[in-house]
């Protein structure tokens, strides 16, 4: 195993070169994932509250 | 259907119009985005000349590097097999560069013919394989590529 | 076909069926890949060790010219036959190509360095890439620099298509000029170019960033029609109480 790591003259190319490309992508991975669940959590909040204030006729809106 | 088919005829004549203009300006600039001078563009192209500074690019003729007592100036020729320019630099040679490798070189042609160098790239080809390959392809004849490292 | 998943809920549904497939060939793929690449390849000839570094810049490279062509074709769907999850498909897209052409730029450099002798020249083919990064960067920009969304989605889409001239450019670069890159490996059919033991990594790779990217289309365009919906309630809302109030 230490050998697959162990990429000579050339690892200061090398891993920095993949560590780059990991941070990037799993950066894009995990904020793409983290706003399609915040957007959807929001969107699912909505659509629940959305009957019972229709009914409630809800006082804030009439003070606004 | 008549409102997106004229749509559609503006996208594509568009990028026809767009295609043809970036080939003319491509073709007008070509002189500017070529890299680099080949031995033989330097021997028939009056405009190359000592005035100005230029990349040469083109193979390092094979037994023509040596280096010097210093152990940093580097004497060698660049050759396109038809032409050749012998070059002097001073300083730190990449990895990558070997006689009978591509190399292209930056600096100024002195008025005894040769070119000074101020900075050297090696150029690799786009042959990719392990060295025992490369050598059992050697041996057999049928591939004269460049040296192992 | 085309028409039919112009409605985001069949789009939707379409979508959500593929995305567990290509989340795992995602993840197996580049799991082999990474194999391939780091323990089961030899090193280069004349390069040693620092081949490794094509195993991801290929196939970014690779990638950054895809999702723009996807961006190309997405933005003309738009455009003339104004198809709403085109557009929405276009931004998803984009984020995701600038990401793989700022990891090209980067991993080449670390490449060039070492081999070349030089972190960065302006040729042809290397220029070509910075100009597509900022293209990206554009596109992003001026899909989100009008208020109203249908413009901006327009604009950046006319943006898209004038830079699509740009794809042609780096890949012909190599071989229409000459430049300190080198020509492709892949596509060339003479001889050595490249050997199946290194051709490998790079291949899985390459399939595994493609459905990486599908993948991650997905998730953002998800995200994107969730939040066009939460815009359409809250407007409705907000309508409803100026209406009763």
């Amino acid at each position: 195993m230490t050998e697959v790591f162990n990429m000579g003259e050339y690892s200061m190319y090398i891993w920095p070169a993949w560590g780059f490309a990991v941070l990037v992508l799993g950066g894009l991975v995990i904020a793409s994932v983290r706003v399609m669940q915040a957007r959807e959590r929001e969107l699912a909040e909505l659509e629940a509250a959305k009957p019972r204030r229709r009914r409630q006729k809800n006082p804030e809106g009439k003070s606004a | 259907m008549t409102r997106k088919r004229r749509r559609l005829t503006v996208v594509l004549l568009g990028g026809l119009a767009l295609a043809t203009a970036a080939a003319l300006v491509l073709a007008a600039f070509e002189d500017n985005i070529v890299f680099f001078h080949s031995p033989s563009d330097i021997a028939t192209k009056k405009e190359l000349g000592i005035d100005r500074r230029l990349r040469l690019g083109g193979l390092v003729k094979p037994e023509s590097w040596k280096k010097a007592q210093d152990g940093l100036t580097h004497n060698f020729a660049i050759t396109d097999l038809s032409h050749e320019v012998p070059v002097v630099y001073k300083g730190i040679i990449p990895d990558l560069f070997r006689e009978g490798q591509g190399v292209v070189v930056e600096g100024r042609l002195q008025s005894n013919g040769s070119f000074r160098a101020d900075e050297v790239l090696a150029k690799h080809d786009e042959n990719y394989m392990p060295p025992e390959v490369a050598e059992a392809l050697r041996k057999s004849g049928k591939w004269k590529g460049g040296a192992d490292q | 076909m085309l028409q039919k998943y112009a409605n985001p809920k069949r789009f939707l549904t379409l979508a959500n069926s593929v995305l567990p497939w290509t989340t795992c060939a995602t993840v197996i793929l580049i799991v082999a890949g990474l194999y391939f690449a780091f323990a089961a390849s030899p090193p280069d000839y004349q390069q040693g060790q620092t081949v490794r570094i094509m195993y991801v810049h290929v196939p970014s490279a690779w990638m950054a010219m895809f999702a723009y062509a996807f961006i190309v074709v997405a933005s003309a769907v738009g455009l003339i036959w104004k198809h709403p999850v085109a557009h929405v498909g276009a931004l998803a897209a984009a984020p995701i190509g600038a990401c793989f052409t700022l990891i090209c730029l980067a991993t080449g450099s670390l490449w060039g360095k070492p081999m070349w002798g030089t972190w960065w020249v302006w040729d042809a083919r290397l220029t070509s890439v910075l100009i597509l990064f900022f293209l990206y960067l554009g596109f992003i920009a001026l899909a989100n620099a009008f208020d109203d969304s249908s413009r901006g989605e327009k604009a950046s889409a006319i943006l898209a298509l004038i830079g699509g001239i740009n794809l042609p450019i780096i890949k012909f670069s190599v071989d229409w000029w000459n430049t300190l890159h080198q020509p492709a490996s892949v596509s060339k059919i003479d001889m050595p170019s490249i050997h199946s033991s290194m051709l490998t990594p790079l291949l899985l790779m390459g399939i595994g960033f493609t459905a990486l990217f599908v993948t991650l289309v997905i998730i953002r365009v998800r995200a994107e029609l969730a939040s066009r919906r939460i815009n359409a309630l809250r407007a409705a809302k907000i309508h409803a109480e100026v209406a009763g109030g």
